[in-house]
């Protein structure tokens, strides 16, 4: 660590995590005035340096491949996810440094990257706003907490991100996905207008197939370029032509003068003064040195992830929480949910074989909610939306295609496969409190902070939407003429979705909720959760939208308090 | 690389100022090998596809800059690949009206027919006439003797012309005297030897010369060489012996060679000799005969696991063999680079466009 690092101050504010909600947290609490510090737990990422999106195949060791036997060693845990990769590994925590522990019948799969700009550097950039759908649903069907928000608070802050971040889409005028400040949509292709228009005229306003709404620019946009449709987003991009910390909220921050950065700062506490009833600020480990950190601050912002956050909080004990600050309702590290996905069908779309596409579309088509919007579902309450896209196959197809020879050879050289259409179900995941992350007794990580012990299954709310989602991309697939359709389901551990969430909810209540409406601690008042631990119920929706219109939404709120002089 | 705007062909400067949205670019840099123009707007966007020198950069690939000095990384970018470069050299000579003999045919002077043909005067006639000859010659024989032949080759030699040949023959045969008289499957390890040193490449460090020579074998039978470069001659080998010493998980490895040892036990059962030393009407029934039990989708997770606790039959063997090869032969450079061509920097997304 260079010595210019500070290992103590005092600042406004202190944000905790880089990611997706930690940059929004900078930006808004900089330009709102306040001094703040940003502690992220990973390395810096220098673009330049570290973005691979370029990179071809032929350019690394193993071709794509993968050193299969390093990612045993040191990413067991992570390698299951696709994203991570021979070019984008280096993007996912090494699980030898990162233990956590489960059940050996539970098992749940933490994907996590530890780096200035956390998992926004490879998310999936998908993002659709929430409806009082959503956020009624627990209130109508009496599960779990009431949300203590409506549709109508937080719209103004979606259009906020929205307008910053940039987002392409297609506006539909659907009341379970409203729309939002849309930059133009992204084409769909041949194959995907054929579906699009089989199932307008099958299902009419029931089941819409619409261009994917994702964080991509389609024109220039806040300084950013277009999208260049080189494809491989998660492995960086040079552009910044998709959204994350590093290109956009990070610079925005730091253009205010107050931001100060500190990489490598391993958070492991919250200081909480008994006397004044206050967090005074954040306990860390530098990364590298393992020196003590200490800051101090007026608010603090916890964005280090649904889990970690979680974790901070639960490690920060006091003889008033015995069980983890702001922990009076017990609630903290229970009700964890991820989206059940991996259920859906594939076949091919005939005809169309005079037609292709050109470029790399780093987006799919969307389905919005279709089960539970009007009529009731007999088997199971909420729903999912369908996520997939057409394309014709290149040579990848020769590794599973019978043929050999100068003919099978010549044929994956110049000819392109059917039309394959893939759609999968991303499903809403109910709230229950035996899902939970607790502190592991014995089993630390690398510096020495307690690890977390995970206990999550789906349970048959879940398992009926996994069921359903075969059917009824099935039934998609049958209405474009498909006649080959095979359905899925990969019964995929929770985890692997990577939108886990809930572990610190959001409620009225004090006795039943960590947080208020304003993603504030009840019992410790200038200590906000804005990441995916504050919610309260799923959704089905790709989550990141919501936790950063939250998260500007309370830092709107934080800064008000703090100018009357409240918090 | 900070070339102007304004210095590049109207089209050029059409593509990038549509790719940067407004007017006027200048070049800006080379950030992380991607050369980036920027906009009076400040806005930075990708040169076009064209514009990039540092992505088609000869032997950027890291095939390429194993071969060099395993020391200096300088040195290393600049290493050229060879094959690719071979491939270019024999393409420009052709273009230019010149005859380049394929290897593979200057390789089998065991027959004497042929071999006089390519050591003497086949450079000296016309191209067309030339490759109809090359063709002929292919189809006539058997796959049998393709197979030794690419043992002996591989990587490069394929497109090397005489003169190439001759020399790097000359090199190895006061070493190796009488190889042409040594029968079929004891010249694996000589076709090694002469190929290590030829191309100045490490010895294969997982496959034995007969596993390599079953591995090369039955990837010329999948990829043959035609008039596109074959999957020996791109050296499919040389990158799976390299992901089953380095890469490939052990378990996976082991099911790899068991698996070339199950089609070794049924070319005994069938013909009474490995696949490398079946004839070619043979070899063609025994690897139709395993195809057609090829998977037609990846394994499930559960299925995944299942299929690692069965014992390896020869159609596992094959279905292995076949994706490694597959992978081999496109992500290699010369694949990628000359025939598969795809745009790193498409600049644009087109739905639906003519075939």
């Amino acid at each position: 660590m260079s010595p210019s690092e500070p290992s103590s101050g005092k600042f406004d504010a202190i944000v905790v995590g880089s990611g997706i909600t930690g940059g929004w947290a900078a930006k808004e609490l900089t330009e709102g005035g306040l001094k703040t510090l940003l502690l992220e737990a990973g390395p810096p990422i220098v673009p330049a340096r570290d973005y691979v999106e370029h990179v071809q195949a032929y350019s690394l060791p193993y071709r794509g491949y993968g050193d299969q036997r390093r990612l045993r060693a040191q990413q067991p845990i992570q390698s299951q996810t696709d994203d991570c990769d021979e070019w984008a590994s280096k993007f996912f925590v090494n699980d030898l440094e990162n233990p956590y522990s489960r059940d050996p019948d539970k098992p749940f799969t933490w994907i996590r990257g530890r780096h200035v700009g956390g998992r926004s550097i490879m998310w999936g950039r998908q993002v659709y706003r929430w409806s009082d759908l959503d956020f009624e649903a627990n209130a109508r069907e009496g599960i779990a907490v009431d949300w203590p928000i409506r549709y109508a608070d937080i719209a103004p802050w979606y259009s906020h991100v929205e307008r910053f971040i940039g987002v392409s889409g297609q506006a539909e005028g659907l009341a379970q996905l409203p729309d939002g400040e849309f930059l133009p949509p992204m084409q769909l292709n041949c194959a995907e207008l054929h579906v699009q228009a089989a199932m307008a005229a099958r299902w009419r306003r029931e089941r819409v197939l619409t261009i994917g709404r994702c964080a991509i620019l389609t024109r220039p946009h806040q300084g950013r370029a277009a999208c260049h449709y080189c494809g491989p987003c998660w492995r960086g991009c040079i552009t910044h032509s998709y959204f994350n910390s590093i290109g956009s909220t990070l610079p925005a921050a730091a253009a205010t003068g107050r931001l100060t950065l500190r990489p490598n700062s391993v958070v492991a506490q919250v200081i909480y003064d008994e006397h004044t009833d206050r967090a005074t600020g954040v306990l860390a480990v530098d990364a590298t040195t393992m020196q003590t950190l200490e800051f101090s601050a007026r608010v603090i912002f916890l964005c280090a992830s649904a889990m970690e956050s979680a974790r901070i909080l639960l490690n920060s004990t006091t003889s008033r929480f015995s069980t983890g600050l702001a922990n009076s309702s017990g609630e903290l590290g229970r009700n964890l949910m991820d989206h059940p996905f991996g259920a859906g069908a594939t076949g091919t779309i005939p005809g169309l074989r005079e037609r292709k596409t050109f470029g790399h579309r780093p987006n799919g088509i969307y389905v919005p909610r279709f089960r539970n919007v009007t009529a009731r579902h007999p088997k199971f309450v909420r729903g999912y939306g369908f996520q997939g896209g057409a394309s014709r196959n290149d040579w990848r197809r020769g590794m599973i295609t019978a043929g050999f020879g100068a003919e099978f050879k010549e044929a994956l050289l110049r000819e392109l496969g059917p039309w394959g259409f893939w759609i999968g179900g991303w499903g809403e995941c109910l709230p229950r409190s035996e899902n939970r992350v607790t502190l592991d007794p014995t089993l630390k990580d690398k510096w020495g902070i307690p690890a977390l012990h995970v206990q999550c299954t789906f349970g048959p709310n879940e398992r009926e939407l996994l069921k359903d989602m075969q059917i009824t991309a099935a039934e998609v697939l049958e209405a474009a003429g498909s006649t080959d359709i095979e359905t899925f389901n990969d019964e995929l551990s929770p985890g692997l979705c990577i939108h886990e969430m809930g572990t610190a909810r959001m409620g009225h209540d004090p006795k039943t909720s960590v947080l208020n409406r304003w993603n504030q601690c009840h019992d410790v008042p200038n200590v906000f959760v804005t990441d995916g631990a504050c919610m309260t119920s799923s959704g089905n929706q790709n989550p990141s939208i919501t936790y950063m219109a939250l998260t500007a939404r309370a830092c709107d709120y934080a800064l008000r308090q703090l100018r009357r002089g409240d918090l | 690389m900070n070339r102007p705007v304004e210095r590049l062909s109207a089209q050029r400067r059409q593509e990038v100022l549509r790719l940067c949205g407004r007017e006027p670019c200048r070049a800006q840099a080379e950030i992380g090998g991607t050369l980036l123009v920027r906009g009076d707007d400040g806005t930075l966007c990708v040169a076009p596809e064209d514009e990039q020198p540092a992505l088609y950069e000869e032997g950027s690939g890291y095939e390429a800059l194993r071969r060099g000095s395993q020391k200096s990384p300088a040195r290393l970018r600049k290493a050229p690949d060879q094959a690719a470069s071979v491939h270019r050299h024999v393409e420009r000579r052709r273009a230019a009206g010149a005859v380049v003999a394929d290897v593979r045919l200057a390789l089998d002077d065991q027959d004497a027919r042929v071999g006089r043909e390519v050591v003497g005067d086949r450079g000296a006639g016309e191209a067309a006439a030339d490759d109809a000859d090359v063709r002929g010659f292919h189809a006539g024989r058997s796959v049998a003797q393709d197979c030794m032949l690419q043992c002996v080759s591989s990587i490069g030699w394929a497109h090397m012309d005489r003169r190439e040949f001759l020399e790097a023959i000359a090199g190895v045969s006061t070493l190796v005297p009488g190889l042409a008289l040594l029968p079929a499957l004891s010249q694996e390890p000589w076709a090694r030897e002469l190929h290590a040193r030829a191309k100045g490449l490490p010895d294969l460090r997982t496959l034995n010369p007969h596993q390599d020579a079953t591995v090369s074998c039955i990837a010329e039978l999948l990829l043959p060489q035609t008039n596109t470069i074959g999957a020996a001659a791109v050296g499919v080998n040389r990158f799976i012996d390299l992901l089953a010493t380095e890469a490939m998980l052990e378990s996976q490895r082991d099911r790899f060679l068991k698996g070339l040892a199950a089609i070794d036990e049924r070319s005994q059962a069938l013909y009474g000799v490995p696949i490398t030393s079946a004839a070619g009407a043979q070899q063609q029934s025994l690897l139709r005969a395993l195809d057609a039990h090829l998977p037609r989708r990846n394994p499930t997770p559960a299925e995944a696991a299942a299929i690692e606790q069965a014992p390896v039959t020869a159609e596992d063997g094959f279905a292995i063999l076949k994706r490694l090869v597959v992978l081999a032969y496109f992500t290699s450079e010369s694949v990628a680079r000359n025939l598969i061509k795809a745009p790193v920097i498409p600049g644009r997304y087109d739905g639906c466009v003519p075939v």
